[in-house]
């Protein structure tokens, strides 16, 4: 895999990300670290009036697979899609302000004590603390895991009222753009 | 005759919809304009409410909302009760101590920070349990805190819940499940792997019984004790993640965020109910209080208090309860009630999975039903106005019960059962209908409203005729107390009683008054009498009056009960087989169980802020004041929940006024008092006041001036003594001075006298005399008369304290020409005195003196001249003279200046100056005034 120009802001938050799961693993007799090699993150909102798509593959993450902790990172500026280049304008600009937040993020644990090295197909919750918009949020996300020979795949869907990460949405859009939206993750963590 | 179908099944109506709420009162707690968003609560010691919010911590005696502390760029974490206040984490990571008066800090800690403290639990000996997100258990005792994690034993280091058990251990719900811990180690778990259904638990509670109640993530609740099996309760779960649980009462609540609280009646099966659909809103916390009731918060200014004794049911499978007409129980779980389209069964509960049951009797709405009973063979019996009583048995069949049956009149006004049947009250009578067929009796009685067994007599409530009695195997029946009634009851006591318009709660047979006539609902329309937790309930359209018999006591408890406003067909009430009463008013049906706690008539009343001239004090222990910063304002609560506004106080101040204040206010304000001790007493109710209620004391000293103080008082009494004696000293000295200055006078004219009275003097003149008399008789004759001149002028000045210096020389020219006469022009005087002078004053006979003095001491004859000199000059008078010494001191008592010195010093601080220089011997008196 060909390695990406990181910007600036992407590298003080993986230096961040690593910092904090090396300081919650600091216990850890020894850290079992896997990243994510591929991943898709795909947001939907559904309104009567239209339904806005927007999909990354750039997510970045790290798992500790004795500790079942992981932080993940998803750089906002990176989702494509839209219905309009000015859609994803306001998106970036308007609703998400990703030039001062560039960075959504969710770290925490699996609440089941799971091993995350026998293979086999696993129905988990996720509890941490859900960061969006500079606007943190605990809480905890039905995921499933599947443990495969030589990774980890986690495929994860749920809601996040915009409302709770300070997202305000304008009265005259409230047609077009939904107030929950709705989260699609895909993620293969690999040592 | 009308028959009705009879139809062996019951007919179900499968319709689920069920709007069910516990009596929920709105508390807004609003500082002034600000709508403050609440999130966590908590009850002190004293049943304050604390809620932790967006604009601070605020402190609610449901009249008025104080601002107990502000944060600035931080918020409060948890919230904790602590004795009379609260314990809360901020997100800074400091634990702080709020009372009345302010908050302390008890510990900050950067593990604490960032708002990782999710509880707060106190114990009863004021150890805090602590517990974060991340950090594991704290237990804070003494000043030290000790961390509990996944090393020492926790589960997890997400705690996110804590419950104290009686013997101070404390139940850590966790990511993992649960532990117990008694303050030095982890001493149970209980997780998926111990059976639990759920290891993430949200929330957690303990009961009354010390069972542990969880609320899991997706599992619902299970409870457990330690060392038993869980047990999982109330499923299936339908609603979600349980974030908080609170368990009393027989109920258990669970806040969801999907479905707001939910409540489960712990007493039933499938006894789970969601409140009013606009109370939906997540709720952020959950508390249950010392009165058994529910409070919830749910992120905005409105605190909701739900009291589950008293259940609404408005409608039901789409079934309005608002216009039920009659209403029964049986003794077997199940209520019956009827409405103009039908008649109804339920179980005696009411939740999610229960149907209500339809009667196959079709009604007619132009005679509905006014009264339902059930009778002892479990035939439900109802009574319709206009067409007789329907008599339903167990088996579905229905029959017609008319005045073709004997029944005397076809407007039936109530049913109920006796020990082998039902009793009618009809237009015209009553009628017992048994076994054996139909009786009608009590034809007397007219308008009967009600009638029932009571002892060996049927009572019958009517319509004018007052209360009346038919006894056993007679007809006609006899009053027992006059005027309209509409209901009876056969109290659990044994006697009966009964209610009309206007007359209070009276006691059917007896002649004793009738209690509380004047109180509400009897001044408006009373709709039913019923019995519960000891006291008789009166209901009407102007409010509920409970009265205990025991103590003749009576209580407006509308507001508790919240039933202002409703109203309800006459005697739609009932007894479930739980001792519930059930009522069908203008509300719904609504569920009765109040207790002790809801006729609470003491409350205890506390003091919170006591200000002296504006400025709050600490009052533990009494308050000391200074007399002139003495103004008294004194703060206090009750707490009353289920009314607040119904909350009285009684105040005196005595040493100030024995008079009981009864107010409404909340605060006490006494101006300037003086110096003294003053007790502050101060007690609380609600209805009716309690004579005989302690007070909640405060002792109040104002301290005396400090020149009213004991010892100043002391330092005065000496003081003045010490000046007395001065005083007396003083005046004794001058008296003695007196007495010596008047000695000293005494013996300076005997000093003159003696002079003038001098041997040689004598001699002298009278020497010269003879030789006058010889000679010159004429000048003898003058000498004679200066000679007595002389003497006189002596007497005459003798007792004078001054005179001018011009008699003084007038005196002294006297003395010398007598002297001259002796000594010839061997002597002289030369005068040299200021015309100003001349009326100064000297002391008499100085000069002669001070003359006598130098020609005494000087040899005077022979040589040359002796010449004297007086002169006067500004403020002295001087008398010189050249030393000429005798060979041979004259005899002499050396008293004459002496003399002169003492007296001047009586009469002037100029000093009398003595000198001998250059030969000359001067004597330089001062000259006073002539007058004094």
């Amino acid at each position: 895999m060909a390695a990406r120009p990181a910007t600036p802001a992407m590298r003080a938050a993986i230096i961040a990300i690593a910092l904090l799961l090396a300081a919650a693993c600091a216990q850890a007799q020894e850290r079992d670290l896997v990243r994510v090699q591929r991943s898709t993150v795909r947001f939907t909102s559904e309104a009567p009036l239209e339904t806005i798509t927007a999909t990354t593959t750039e997510a970045k993450g790290i798992l500790d697979r004795s500790e079942r902790s992981f932080a993940v990172q998803i750089p906002v500026v990176a989702f494509e899609g839209f219905n309009a280049p000015l859609q994803r304008e306001h998106f970036q600009e308007n609703y998400m302000v990703s030039r001062q937040w560039p960075m959504a993020t969710f770290t925490g644990r699996v609440i089941e004590a799971v091993d995350l090295r026998a293979p086999g197909s696993q129905a988990v919750r996720a509890k941490g603390e859900l960061t969006i918009r500079g606007t943190t949020k605990e809480r905890i996300i039905p995921c499933t895991l599947d443990v495969v020979d030589n990774g980890v795949r986690v495929r994860s869907s749920f809601e996040v009222p915009v409302a709770d990460h300070g997202i305000r949405i304008p009265r005259v859009v409230q047609q077009k753009v939904s107030a929950v939206v709705r989260v699609e993750v895909d993620l293969f963590f690999a040592p | 005759m009308k028959r009705l179908l009879l139809i062996a099944a019951l007919l179900a109506l499968p319709v689920t919809l069920l709007a069910q709420y516990p009596l929920v009162r709105a508390f807004e707690v609003r500082p002034g304009q600000q709508r403050p968003r609440v999130d966590r609560i908590a009850q002190d010691s004293r049943g304050l409410i604390w809620a932790a919010s967006d604009a601070g911590l605020l402190r609610t005696d449901g009249e008025t909302v104080e601002v107990m502390a502000r944060f600035e760029n931080e918020r409060i974490a948890a919230i904790g009760a602590d004795g009379p206040g609260v314990v809360i984490a901020v997100s800074s990571g400091a634990l702080l101590r709020c009372g009345d008066a302010r908050c302390d800090t008890l510990l900050i800690d950067s593990l604490l920070s960032g708002a990782r403290v999710s509880a707060i639990a106190r114990r009863h000996d004021g150890t805090l349990y602590i517990g974060t997100h991340g950090s594991g258990l704290w237990c804070w005792q003494a000043g030290a805190a000790q961390r509990f994690d996944s090393r020492s034993g926790m589960p997890d280091d997400h705690v996110n819940d804590l419950a104290l058990l009686d013997d101070g251990a404390v139940v850590v719900a966790t990511d993992q499940g649960l532990a117990v811990c008694d303050g030095r180690r982890i001493t149970g778990r209980m997780g998926e792997s111990e059976g639990a259904p759920d290891n993430l638990v949200h929330s957690v509670a303990v009961d009354e019984q010390g069972l542990v109640w969880a609320g899991t993530d997706r599992s619902g609740v299970f409870n457990w004790r330690m060392g038993a099996a869980p047990k999982a309760v109330a499923q299936p779960w339908e609603f979600g993640a349980i974030r908080h649980l609170a368990v009393g009462g027989g109920y258990l609540w669970a806040a969801t965020a999907l479905h707001g609280p939910v409540v489960v009646d712990l007493a039933l099966e499938h006894g789970t109910y969601r409140p009013d659909s606009t109370l939906r809103k997540e709720p952020l916390d959950l508390l249950l209080d010392r009165d058994g009731a529910v409070w919830w918060s749910d992120g905005t200014e409105a605190l909701h208090r739900a009291d589950p004794a008293f259940l609404f049911v408005p409608d039901h499978e789409g079934l309005d309860l608002r216009g039920i007409t009659a209403l029964c129980a049986d003794g077997r779980q199940s209520i019956w009630f009827a409405t103009r389209s039908g008649i109804y069964r339920h179980v005696a509960w009411f939740s999610e999975e229960r149907k209500v049951t339809r009667l196959p009797v079709e009604l007619d709405p132009r005679t509905p039903v006014v009264s339902l009973a059930s009778a002892p063979d479990g035939t439900i019996w109802a009574a319709t106005f206009g067409a007789g009583a329907i008599a339903i048995s167990p088996d579905g069949h229905a029959r017609l019960i008319t005045e073709t049956d004997g029944l005397p009149n076809n407007n039936v006004l109530s049913v109920r059962s006796t020990k082998d049947g039902v009793v009618l009250s009809t237009l015209s009578g009553i009628a017992f209908v048994d076994t054996e067929g139909v009786h009608a009796a009590a034809s007397d009685a007219g308008f009967a409203f009600d009638a029932l067994t009571c002892g060996a007599s049927t009572l019958i409530a009517t319509d004018g005729k007052g209360i009346r009695a038919l006894d056993a195997g007679s007809s006609a029946s006899r009053e027992l107390r006059t005027g309209t009634y509409y209901s009876i009851l056969h109290a659990d006591d044994g006697r009966c009683w009964a209610i009309g318009p206007g007359t209070g709660f009276c006691a059917a047979n007896g002649d004793v008054a009738c209690v509380g006539a004047q109180l509400p609902p009897f001044d408006g329309d009373v709709y039913a009498l019923g019995e519960s937790a000891g006291r008789l309930l009166a209901f009407g359209s102007t409010g509920v009056l409970a009265f205990e018999p025991g103590t003749g006591n009576t209580m407006d408890v509308t507001g508790t009960f919240g039933m202002a406003g409703a109203t309800a067909e006459l005697n739609a009430l009932a007894k479930d087989h739980a001792q519930a009463l059930w009522l069908a008013c203008s509300k719904g049906l609504v569920r009765l169980r109040p207790h002790e706690a809801h006729f609470r008539q003491r409350l205890e009343a506390a003091l919170l802020v006591v200000q002296v001239a504006g400025e709050g004090m600490p009052h533990a222990g009494g308050i000391r004041a200074s007399h002139d910063r003495s103004a008294l304002t004194l703060h206090f609560t009750a707490t009353h929940w289920s009314d607040p506004q119904a909350v009285r106080f009684q105040y005196r101040l005595l040493g100030f006024s024995d008079r009981v204040i009864d107010t409404r206010d909340r605060e006490a304000a006494f101006p300037e008092l003086g110096p003294g001790q003053y007790t502050f007493q101060l007690r609380a109710y609600v209805g009716a006041p309690q004579p005989d209620a302690p007070w909640t004391s405060l002792l109040i000293t104002v301290d005396p001036p400090w020149w009213r103080q004991p010892w100043v008082m002391v330092g005065m009494v000496l003081l003045a003594v010490i000046i007395a004696v001065l005083i007396v000293r003083a005046r004794d000295r001058r008296l003695r001075f007196r007495d010596r200055m008047e000695q000293e006078r005494v013996r300076f004219q005997l000093e003159a006298l003696r002079s003038q009275v001098d041997p040689h003097f004598l001699f002298n003149s009278f020497n010269a005399l003879v030789e006058l008399i010889e000679t010159d008789s004429a000048r003898a004759v003058e000498h004679v008369e200066q000679l007595s001149t002389f003497f006189r002028n002596v007497l005459q000045v003798r007792d004078r304290e001054r005179i001018t210096l011009s008699e003084e020389l007038k005196l002294l020219e006297n003395y010398f020409a007598l002297e001259q006469r002796r000594f010839g022009d061997a002597i002289g005087l030369e005068l040299a005195v200021d015309e100003a002078c001349l009326s100064r004053g000297v002391v008499p006979l100085t000069l002669q003196l001070l003359v006598e003095n130098a020609l005494k001491h000087n040899v005077v004859v022979g040589g040359a001249r002796f010449l004297i000199r007086v002169s006067a000059i500004d403020d002295a008078l001087v008398v010189s003279n050249a030393i000429r010494p005798r060979a041979t001191p004259p005899r002499s008592t050396g008293f004459g200046l002496e003399a002169i010195t003492k007296r001047y010093a009586a009469l002037t601080d100029r000093p009398i100056i003595v000198s001998r220089e250059g030969g000359v011997f001067e004597v330089r008196v001062p000259l006073i005034d002539s007058e004094p």
